[in-house]
């Protein structure tokens, strides 16, 4: 087999709710410290093949923007291993990591907060070109943008004009356009429709996914929306509150989804092809993680959960579809009703 | 997950200043206000040029010409706003001081947001202990006040060095001592406004480009932290020209033969009930007018210059 | 006798040179216990409608004509001492952001109380009750000990609960819903819509879904109205516009939905977006990005016709209906 593209061994990243600055301790700081940690991501193992859309799925605070930014090196995981092409690249300096950077790129979820307000579209474009090829000349770089902005479906008069000219799905190209400035091999998209209506989603999608086949792109797409995910991805990974719960093709995902967080999600989408299907209600919602939970992370909201579920964590078991799944209730059989 | 459903933070950089101008147009006191102040900097410029007399020259002071009433109540066509009790043209004097205090105020404004620019800058993007070690500072720093600052400083100069040397530097002092003291003004707006903008994507975006810290500071959050720079600076300016008028008041700032506004009014002041009030009357309305339209343009820049107020 | 009905209802926002026209003549009604959808873009003026119908427009905007009734008493000639009447009462409202509608340092027992008592001279102690009792009604656990917290102690869904539970404090005749549960994650968004469908039969409210989502509208609502750059371009029972759109921007909508789409293959997308307020085309809006258009397009905004169960304005379906009256005519003939 193949070696991946990126591989995440059993990363985790915890944040200090506070981070004020102490007393240092011969001044009579107390050992014990006050501030509590938000466990973000648990023991996240993933990867990621080349020339794939993998889909990165779950609810509000369960990690996954926190993984793109481990990925893309924006934060430092506490504990784990994150490698490109069998390299190790979690903990690089800025200078090591530019090589990195040239093959890795990053859209983000708000286009009217990801491109700086005060720089053209051609500042934004040429700050990312002139930084990795250092040796082009002002002609060069012209040409290039132009080409960016073209490919990207805008205008050439796009160039001199600043973002807040543009309405949300072309700051979304714009972003793009950044992105693929470096020429990369992975992009990292973190919920880019997030933001956007439901015409110019559309939009952006085409665009992604042509730009996917034009230059053999890999993505890793990060969303809330399943609705994206079944038209878009090749894998997709559920996650729960830090943990990856279940990892499947999106055809056996979508048809014969295993963990109960999974089939709960898969429910609750309001679909216009099925207008009687009626969403599995999960009681509560999802928890802020302040202590790094002991059993499974989803049992506090499981209709499925007994004993075991609280007391050991399950682990990513291969099924006999090829899917991975999380769930001690999988795991002994165990079923809705 | 938000979901933006209004463009956010419109009405930047070209639109800024376009809004601003056209805002301005509309709008009868700030035009009113800044041409006063236009007004104020010519002159302050062009004083050399304007004034009827030369400050400078050796027979400018006159005492036979001492304490005249100004022109409408003498007649007398050479002192338009009369003299004052050294025998100078008050308008001459006033034209030089207005020109002084200016420039005191714009440069110790200057000092003030080059130490607070670049303290709040490294505070803001480097954060953790420097943050909180150079805020203490500020908090420090701001606990004595100004003004005391500024007289134990100036008297204890003036004490140390002789009279003479400090009529040579007291424009510098003045300017230093009034920059220094309130750096953390500065500090502590824009450390605001690099917290802010720090977290925003475009700074992650440049980031994951693999663009340097220093040119993310200063190319990416610095442009993005103007506005409110904008509506302090012109405030701190009109406060920096008060404290040197009261510190000149109280005989700690400009020496009488090189006098700013405040020089002038504390000079005329012993006059005022004796008839010169001339002396101490016309510098206190200039300088009052130059307050007034500073904090005027201050107050409008900060409604116009906020996203909310201007965007659409 | 429809409970409320909107007649040419036009909302102006003032500007220095020449005002913005942000609704055009927007005219349609609602039933008693009717469950009514408004769907658009980000700029449709959905929103602007629906702060409109209860006199909520901030300060640019006004409205320029048209009325609005109560069940026929004319809303927008009334004073702000009779808004306090139907705003809350009559008409509730229910936003996107609960944390704009609840106060942050008083606690939801409070606010419930004083919303009672504005409307209504009643004992704290029986206000308390109704407010229990209602919050017990949008299935929050342990009402009685929710009562006296926080909005910050609960979470988001809970707190979109407690929002309706105000709502429903003084038995409105309406709701109007404005986003309810876009802030909101989907599996809790299920819940919120289902309990907000269950409290609009269980107590006969009627309800006004504003939203970009035709996901939601679909599990909720009774009839839709979809609007595009401040006007209605079609309505119709909700059913009949998902599964046979007859104006182009609703084809156009729906199409670009990911599920209209065979996995992997391109989406439907419309060119385009729409265009802010100060740039709306003449003639019909959407002529800029729709494929059918033609030279009338573009010069005289199309009227209603009726096709089927819904009503549209477009000429291109009013050119295909009387295309099909002619042939019937001539059918007839022969």
């Amino acid at each position: 087999m193949s070696e991946p593209l990126v591989r995440i061994l059993q990363v985790e990243k915890s944040f200090r709710t506070r981070s004020e600055w102490r007393w240092p301790r011969m001044f009579g700081g107390k050992k014990t410290s006050l501030a509590s940690h938000v466990y973000a991501i648990n023991n996240v193992s993933l990867e990621i093949e080349r020339g794939e859309t993998l889909c990165v799925v779950g609810e509000t605070g369960c990690g996954k923007s926190t993984l793109a930014r481990l990925l893309m090196g924006l934060a430092q995981p506490d504990a784990g291993v994150i490698e490109y092409q069998g390299q190790r690249i979690d903990q690089l300096n800025d200078k090591q990591r530019m090589r990195y950077r040239k093959k890795m790129q990053m859209v983000f979820q708000n286009p009217y907060a990801s491109l700086n307000p005060r720089m053209t579209v051609y500042q934004i474009l040429r700050e990312a070109i002139v930084l990795h090829h250092r040796d082009w000349d002002r002609h060069q770089v012209d040409l290039f943008i132009a080409e960016l902005l073209q490919s990207v479906g805008l205008s050439k008069d796009a160039e001199d004009r600043y973002p807040h000219e543009f309405s949300g799905g072309q700051r979304q190209r714009i972003s793009l356009a950044r992105a693929l400035s470096v020429e990369p091999e992975l992009i990292v998209a973190d919920e880019p429709l997030a933001a956007l209506d439901v015409s110019v989603q559309a939009q952006v999608l085409n665009l992604m996914m042509d730009k996917q086949q034009e230059l053999g792109l890999t993505y890793l797409f990060i969303t809330h929306d399943l609705a994206v995910v079944e038209h878009f991805a090749t894998r997709v990974a559920v996650m729960y509150l830090g943990r990856v719960c279940e990892v499947a093709i999106r055809e056996t995902l979508f048809k014969a989804p295993k963990h109960p967080y999974t089939q709960a999600l898969l429910s609750s989408i309001p679909r216009l092809d099925n207008l009687t299907l009626e969403p599995i209600h999960l009681s509560g919602e999802v928890p802020t993680p302040l202590e790094k939970p002991v059993g499974c992370s989803f049992c506090g909201r499981c209709p499925l959960a007994n004993q075991r579920c609280y007391e050991q964590i399950p682990m990513l078991e291969l099924q006999a579809d090829g899917s991975q799944v999380a769930c001690h209730a999988v795991a002994e059989g165990r079923s809705w009703k | 997950m938000n979901i933006w459903h209004r463009p956010q933070g419109v009405a930047e950089h070209t639109t800024r200043v376009r809004h601003v101008l056209s805002a301005m147009r509309g709008d009868k006191l700030a035009l009113f206000a800044l041409c006063i102040f236009a007004l104020y900097c010519l002159v302050a410029l062009l004083a050399p040029l304007l004034a009827p007399y030369d400050v400078n020259s050796v027979d400018f002071m006159d005492l036979e010409n001492a304490e005249l009433a100004p022109y409408w109540q003498t007649g007398d066509g050479r002192f338009l706003l009369g003299t004052d009790t050294q025998g100078r043209d008050l308008l001459s004097v006033i034209l030089y001081g207005t020109r002084l205090s200016l420039t005191i105020g714009v440069c110790a404004v200057l000092i003030q947001l080059l130490m607070g620019g670049t303290i709040g800058l490294l505070s803001g993007y480097i954060g953790g202990r420097l943050d909180a070690f150079l805020m203490r500072a500020a908090d420090i720093q701001l606990s004595f006040s100004t003004m005391m600052v500024a007289i134990v400083v100036l008297a204890v100069f003036q004490t140390l060095f002789g009279n003479a040397v400090y009529q040579q530097l007291a424009m510098l002092m003045l300017i230093l001592v009034l920059g220094i003291a309130e750096w953390p003004i500065f500090a502590r707006i824009i450390r605001a406004c690099v917290f802010a903008e720090k977290d925003k994507e475009y700074v992650d975006a440049a980031r994951v480009l693999g663009v340097s810290k220093v040119r993310i500071m200063l190319r990416h959050i610095l442009p993005n932290t103007v506005s409110p720079i904008l509506v302090i600076l012109t405030i701190q300016i009109a406060n920096a020209i008060v404290a040197e008028a009261a510190l000149s008041f109280l005989g700690l700032g400009m020496p009488p033969a090189q006098p700013s506004l405040g020089a002038l009014i504390s000079s005329g002041f012993n006059y005022l009930f004796s008839g010169a009030w001339w002396i101490s009357v016309f510098p206190s309305m200039t300088l009052i007018l130059l307050i007034f339209v500073m904090n005027l343009l201050g107050d409008w820049l900060r409604d116009h210059l906020n996203p909310q107020a201007a965007g659409g | 006798m429809s409970l409320l009905s909107v007649n040419g209802l036009s909302v102006k926002f003032k500007r220095r040179n020449g005002d913005l026209t942000a609704l055009h003549e927007v005219s349609f009604s609602l039933d008693r216990g009717e469950r009514l959808a408004i769907v658009g873009e980000s700029g449709a003026g959905k929103s602007i409608l629906g702060y409109a119908l209860v006199n909520l427009l901030s300060k640019p905007g006004y409205i320029a004509a048209g009325s609005v009734q109560l069940a026929g008493q004319e809303l927008t000639q009334l004073n702000a001492k009779q808004w306090q009447g139907v705003r809350g009462k009559r008409i509730a409202m229910i936003f996107q952001d609960p944390m704009i509608t609840l106060n942050p340092v008083l606690s939801i027992g409070d606010q419930m109380v004083e919303a009672i008592r504005s409307h209504t001279r009643i004992a704290y102690k029986d206000a308390r009750k109704l407010a229990i009792e209602k919050l017990a009604h949008v299935r929050i656990a342990a009402p009685v000990q929710r009562f006296d917290q926080y909005p910050h102690e609960l979470s988001g869904g809970m707190r979109q609960r407690v929002i309706i539970a105000i709502a429903l404090l003084l038995n409105p005749e309406i709701i109007i819903a404005d986003e309810p549960t876009t802030a909101l994650d989907v599996t809790i968004q299920a819940e919120i819509l289902q309990l907000l469908k269950q409290i609009c039969l269980d107590n006969g409210v009627a309800l006004i879904l504003i939203t970009h989502d035709f996901g939601v509208v679909s599990r909720i609502a009774e009839r839709t109205l979809v609007m595009y750059a401040g006007r209605i371009v079609e309505q119709g029972p909700t059913l009949e516009i998902i599964n046979d759109p007859q104006h182009p921007y609703t084809q156009g909508l729906l199409n670009a939905l990911p599920q209209m789409a065979l996995p992997g293959q391109r989406l439907n997308q419309i060119q385009g977006s729409m265009p802010p307020l100060s740039e709306h085309p003449g003639g019909c809006a959407f002529h800029p990005r729709c494929p059918y258009a033609q030279d009338k397009c573009r010069e005289k905004v199309p009227g209603f016709v009726y096709s089927g169960v819904s009503t549209v304005a477009c000429y291109v379906v009013e050119d295909m209906l009387a295309e099909f009256a002619q042939y019937d005519e001539e059918d007839l003939d022969v």
